[in-house]
């Protein structure tokens, strides 16, 4: 898990809506992450080619490419074959979620995503050490 | 004042209030490990469900009221 | 939240606006498939951003014009007029929204149910449409997190495939001021299932909570039914949400099957273990060789970072040689990972990529108007005190400073005017943004009429300043909705006339000296003189005589007058006591005119001027009785000067012919109550037998202003005119020259 220069762990969110990105980017840069931002496939691979992530969270429906073809090449790519990737999507069917999986994601969140659930999944994602849990 | 404050212990007792989430806030700011003992609670205000949920003290013993228990055993963050 | 809820706000408007124009393309041609992609886009985005916040009536809308939507895409159902109607509602709802949003922060009280009838509308669609499609969609919808329940919370609620209701119930912030407790309400929740609180937003540090502010979210289940479990919120109707679902039975798919043995590194029930065991059931889904490679470097990768984060690292290695298959993976997790082996050195660390690349694409910076307002004025100024200097260096008089000054005052002039150029045209905007509203008004206005009506639209492009465009909007409008109404005929009228039965109309946007020009032209019935006389008499606007020595082009210009309407009927649309002198009343408010031609049977065209910018006006400089006063260019028809002998008529009624035309005449001198001219003096160069004479092109027709002198023309600051002075009639304003003198600016309609 290379930690970047900047703290922690690097991750690429593609989402076609900006308040979508905005939200995941104060969710995840609250807790720690460095968020990287992307609107559709296309410029999502371009990030992560260039600047390889350590977790990518990626939406369904994009337009000119979208999150199900992104992963399929994210997961052809040399270097990036192996990055973990989250599915977010308002869809909750089973059959939307194994399609995700399919396309090679490792896991798949309904949206909107709750905060702590994304936070949760990122860490865990990324190996980052989960905040105390002392639940009542 | 339905919660006694003991140290490190918090001890909520009959219906505690609204009245008593400044002070409860308060106290599990300023306790380095705040415990709570819920067994004699018979209502819980939701405002100060809502400090326990932010501050998560380690809980010495739960509610008995059968509402309250299964509120309190809920966990704190879902699947 | 603001932040985020701000840029939803503009996402949003954006998102409406494009799924407008998709709307709009897809009706006219109900094949096309990348409208029906971009629009079924608009609203799948609208549903994941606004699911964000708190606007339930607003997300459960959108998905229903979602499923509509995918309804069209997977061709189960057909565009119609109808559905464009209601999509068309739908989209106006969710503007007005958005509109409430931004002024108030939050949906009107009505949002719930406005949202319900649309719903009903769009589903009325979805289910003849989807007839035997098998879905049930309905309230389940209104209530995703039902199907995302994890198993256990299923298994707990034990209604699996049963009906069961559903609560979603977000307090009030500040609901603890007026005595909510909403915890409690749920001990009044009859047959209470299941139960979820959670913070609504993140909750802050302890130190900067706000012990009275709710912040969390109620979600829950009752086996009892809507009506039973409705009583106990009855005190917070517009927080909560109660509808009844149906709760899938949890195992229903191949994926579901329960792990062989429990994960032992992970808590049970925890997100961590459901990612695990999810890790493991990724191994086994079908593909291609290449596609299980890398899926499953992928899962060793996660899988390695999740027993990290628990704390139990495990080597890289051993961790992919585990997830050859699910089975190796499960057992893998079932057991103690430090029996796994002793760590070795794992593979080596991916190369770090040092630089990243600047992510900032290119934006439109926005700019509070009152900044830019002031800009203006300060360049106004600026523009006023360089003028000022020319005179000064003047008096200075000869030699090496003198001659230094004016090169810095040559240099000087023409930073400033470049500086005034930059400046304006920061203010200019694309005609795009009165043009966009059009297509659908054009839409709304001929579906209603029952006309076929083409829209041309030409030079959106064309800029003009802001303000302009804010002046331009409402006319256009009123022109746009006049000539489906009143211009284009039925189909069969114009069949009849040996026209094709749809109707073209043209709005077509240039730029022309120094100013802006929009003409709104249809080849519709046109403007009958004839008739425009009978009704100016018939109206008591004219006597019969004055109404027949009317030439035809002063005859067709009557529709600007007052409360003048040509139609037979007069329709809702442009019916309503606006009329066409509305339209010109607020051209020429901003310094623009109004032109119309018309040729009866084959069409009207309606031509506005404005000038570029309203901050800044050019004017020609006239002088009467020893004053100066500005004309604005925009009404200028032309200057020249009149032999006294040419002017025909007694005192208080004279007229001069120009260019074959009768114009009236008048004294520019009399119009500001001043003594008339002697007759000598004045009039430089002319001498007394000649009238300097402007002529200024009002809607109502020519006239002819006689002024003392006509001087050069100028680019000034207006200033309206204030305290005292704002009494005044007949002034557009103040402004100075660069020369440092101040004029008056006329506003002839008003003085005349």
């Amino acid at each position: 898990m290379s930690a970047n220069d900047t703290g922690g762990p690097r991750v690429l969110v593609v989402d076609d809506a900006v308040t979508v990105r905005a939200f995941s980017r104060r969710v995840l840069e609250g807790a720690g992450f460095v968020v990287d931002e992307a609107v559709n496939g296309i410029e999502g691979l371009e990030r992560a080619m260039a600047v390889p992530p350590d977790l990518v969270i990626v939406d369904v429906n994009m337009r000119k490419m979208d999150g199900y073809t992104m992963l399929r090449v994210l997961r052809r790519d040399p270097v990036l074959r192996d990055v973990p990737a989250i599915m977010i999507s308002t869809e909750a069917k089973d059959s939307d979620r194994e399609q995700a999986l399919l396309a090679g994601a490792n896991w798949y969140i309904v949206k909107p995503p709750r905060p702590e659930v994304l936070v949760e999944a990122a860490r865990l994602l990324t190996g980052q050490p989960l905040a105390t849990e002392g639940a009542p | 004042m339905p919660i006694r404050y003991d140290a490190d212990l918090a001890r909520f007792e009959d219906a505690c209030t609204v009245e008593d989430a400044l002070p409860l806030a308060e106290w599990l700011e300023a306790t380095a490990a705040p415990r709570v003992d819920l067994s004699a609670c018979t209502d819980l205000h939701t405002a100060l469900l809502q400090l326990l949920l932010a501050a998560r003290p380690t809980m010495t013993a739960g509610p008995e009221d059968a509402f309250l228990a299964r509120v309190i055993s809920l966990p704190a963050t879902g699947p | 939240m603001s932040e985020l809820f701000d840029q939803f706000v503009v996402e949003a408007q954006e998102l409406l606006e494009t799924a407008g124009g998709a709307l709009l393309a897809l009706e006219r041609d109900p094949a096309d498939r990348a409208s029906v992609d971009e629009l079924f886009r608009a609203f799948h985005t609208l549903k994941g951003a606004s699911g964000l916040f708190d606007m339930a009536p607003f997300t459960r809308l959108v998905h229903a014009g979602e499923d509509t939507l995918s309804l069209l895409r997977d061709g189960r159902h057909g565009m119609t007029p109808e559905l464009a109607d209601r999509l068309f509602r739908t989209l106006d709802q969710c503007a007005r929204w958005v509109a409430a949003l931004e002024d108030t922060g939050a949906l009107p009280a009505d949002a719930a149910q406005a949202a319900d009838t649309l719903v009903r509308g769009l589903s009325g669609v979805s289910a003849e449409g989807a007839a035997g499609g098998g879905e049930a969609a309905g309230e389940a919808d209104a209530f995703p997190w039902v199907a995302a329940l994890a198993r256990e919370d299923r298994d707990g609620v034990g209604m699996a495939g049963g009906v069961i209701t559903a609560i979603d119930y977000r307090p009030d912030p500040e609901c603890f001021f007026t005595g909510d407790d909403p915890l409690a309400l749920f001990r009044r929740v009859p047959d209470l299932r299941w139960l979820r609180i959670e913070p609504a937003e993140p909750l802050p540090a302890l130190a900067q909570m706000d012990p009275y502010r709710c912040m969390l979210r109620f979600r829950a289940l009752s086996g009892a039914g809507v009506e039973a479990v409705m009583p106990a919120f009855r005190s917070v109707p517009d927080q909560v949400r109660i509808g009844s679902v149906t709760l899938m039975p949890a195992a229903a798919s191949a994926m579901a099957q329960p792990p062989a043995k429990p994960i032992a590194m992970a808590p049970p029930g925890s997100l961590a273990a459901a990612m695990l065991e999810e890790q493991a059931r990724i191994l086994d889904l079908p593909g291609s060789a290449a596609e299980r490679g890398s899926r499953s470097a992928a899962v060793a990768r996660a899988v390695a970072a999740i027993l990290t984060a628990l704390g139990r690292p495990a080597d890289r290695a051993v961790v992919a040689a585990a997830c050859a298959d699910a089975g190796t993976l499960r057992r893998f997790l079932a057991d103690d990972p430090l029996e796994n082996g002793p760590p070795e050195n794992g593979p080596p660390e991916k190369p770090a990529v040092a630089e990243a690349r600047p992510a900032s694409p290119r934006r439109a910076l926005r700019v509070e108007p009152e900044r830019m307002d002031a800009l203006m004025a300060l360049v106004g100024e600026l523009s006023v005190m360089k003028g000022q200097l020319g005179p000064l260096v003047r008096r200075v008089g000869d030699g090496e400073v003198t001659r230094d000054m004016k090169a810095f005052s040559a240099r000087l002039d023409s930073l400033v005017g470049d500086l005034r150029h930059a400046a304006l045209r920061l203010r200019l905007l694309p005609l795009a943004r009165v043009f966009d509203p059009l297509p659908r008004l054009v839409r709304d206005t001929a579906r209603r009429l029952d006309k076929t009506v083409e829209l041309v639209l030409d030079g959106a492009e064309t800029e003009a300043d802001k303000d302009i465009l804010d002046v331009l909007g409402e006319p256009l409008l009123h022109l746009v909705r006049n000539a489906i109404d009143h211009g284009i005929e039925a189909p069969e009228r114009r069949a009849a006339s040996g026209k094709p039965p749809g109707g073209t109309l043209r709005v077509h946007a240039f730029q022309d000296k120094g100013g802006v020009v929009v003409e709104v032209s249809d080849d519709g019935a046109g403007i009958d003189p004839a008739a425009m006389r009978k009704a100016a008499v018939a109206k008591g606007l004219l006597t019969p005589d004055a109404a027949a020595a009317l030439g035809d082009d002063d005859a067709v210009r009557l529709v600007f007058a007052p409360g003048f309407s040509t139609a037979g009927s007069v329709s809702d649309l442009s019916g309503r006591g606006v009329g066409m002198d509305a339209v010109r009343t607020a051209v020429e408010r901003a310094g623009g005119r109004v032109e119309i031609a018309s040729t009866p049977g084959s069409g009207t065209r309606v031509r506005l001027s404005l000038p570029l910018t309203l901050s800044i006006t050019r004017v020609v400089v006239v002088e009467a009785a020893g004053s100066f006063y500005g004309i604005p260019v925009a009404v200028v028809g032309g200057v020249q000067r009149v032999p006294r002998a040419e002017i025909r008529g007694v005192k208080r009624a004279e007229s001069i012919v120009l260019r074959d035309r009768v114009v009236p005449l008048v004294r520019l001198r009399r119009l500001l109550g001043q003594p008339p001219d002697d007759g000598g003096g004045h009039g430089r160069g002319g001498g007394g037998e000649a009238d300097c004479v402007v002529l200024a092109e009002l809607s109502d027709g020519p006239v002819a202003v006689a002024v003392d002198d006509v001087g050069e023309r100028a680019d000034v600051v207006l200033r309206p005119m204030t305290g005292v002075l704002r009494g005044l009639r007949g002034y557009a304003g103040t402004a100075v020259l660069g020369d440092g003198r101040l004029i008056l600016v006329l506003d002839l309609r008003e003085l005349l």
